[in-house]
């Protein structure tokens, strides 16, 4: 099992997909599009990017590949999907804590408005 | 609602796109080709359903640069993970035999009395074309020696340890590092006279 620190800082492209999969397991199209809409527009995964991070992803066990089924909003054909993995919850939550520390620093340093975050 | 034109040029996008992904490695070709294909033709569906076929033509500049990005990355994971890269030994032989032309090269041309005359005095006569000639054939030379010597690291022999071919190569490699230090030692005076000519 791999240190967790050691897999610190996440790509954005690695967070975002472990971030849309923490609620429900999606397939590619699904986890492109929840991708693009949290982001407002401004990250937009093509193929190429997409599973060329989800292979790696796999390989980190930090997601899982669960069984392949049509998807019932689009067309009938089967797509793979894709699921957090235990060490993806826990590699999610310290990069996300990771993150909080540092908008914690740019909000004391008045950089952002707000008060402190607490931790 | 996507009509039936736009279906077709759908289709053949998707076609098209099928060709391009011969540009990743087969290993992942073969694991995600089809879920990118698939992807490809979401991406299709909402550019023709929001912009119609301008929408499906805006769609390529992102998706070709994007696939020239993630092939790269690809075939270097790929060749990574195969234990196929070169280890620091194995590097250094080759630019020991593709790099000692070079040097030789080198030293053949501060050797050639008009080639140095000229760099000294732009307005003597230039240097003679054989010196040139020299200089081109063994770029020529250390080039295809490198690519030779890489070719070999990459086969099997290589993999396996140390082989009589890999035994000849380096003696080669040691032979034109060796030659080059030769020459300064002996010609090395020479060289000096040339320079103080300046």
């Amino acid at each position: 099992m791999p240190d967790i620190d050691e897999l610190l800082p996440l790509t954005p492209a690695v967070f975002h997909i472990l971030l849309v999969l923490a609620d429900q397991e999606r397939h590619g199209y699904s986890i492109m599009q929840e991708v693009q809409t949290l982001t407002g527009g401004q990250v937009k995964m093509g193929p190429g990017t997409l599973y060329g991070t989800i292979k790696r992803m796999l390989q980190m066990q930090l997601i899982e590949e669960t069984e392949d089924r049509p998807d019932p909003d689009l067309d009938d054909q089967r797509r793979r999907y894709y699921r957090l993995s235990a060490l993806g919850h826990r590699v999610l939550r310290a990069e996300a804590q990771r993150l909080e520390s540092l908008v914690d620093v740019a909000r004391k340093r008045e950089i952002l408005g707000g008060g402190s975050v607490a931790l | 609602m996507i009509q039936n034109s736009q279906l077709r040029q759908i289709v053949s996008a998707r076609k098209l796109y099928r060709q391009l992904l011969r540009i990743y490695p087969a290993s992942h070709r073969a694991e995600y080709g089809e879920a990118m294909e698939q992807l490809f033709c979401d991406l299709c569906r909402d550019a023709c359903r929001s912009q119609g076929w301008r929408g499906l033509i805006g769609l390529w500049p992102h998706i070709l640069i994007e696939m020239i990005q993630t092939a790269f990355r690809e075939h270097i994971d790929t060749i990574q993970q195969r234990g196929e890269f070169m280890t620091r030994r194995q590097w250094m032989i080759t630019v020991g035999f593709s790099g000692s032309p070079l040097f030789l090269g080198l030293i053949l041309t501060l050797m050639n009395p008009a080639f140095m005359g000229h760099l000294i005095a732009p307005n003597s006569s230039p240097a003679q074309p054989v010196g040139w000639i020299l200089i081109v054939a063994i770029l020529v030379l250390a080039g295809v020696a490198g690519i030779v010597q890489y070719r070999i690291f990459r086969s099997g022999d290589a993999v396996q340890g140390e082989t009589a071919r890999q035994r000849l190569f380096l003696s080669f490699s040691l032979a034109f590092l060796v030659f080059p230090a030769i020459l300064i030692v002996i010609m090395g005076p020479a060289l000096v006279q040339i320079l103080a000519m300046k």
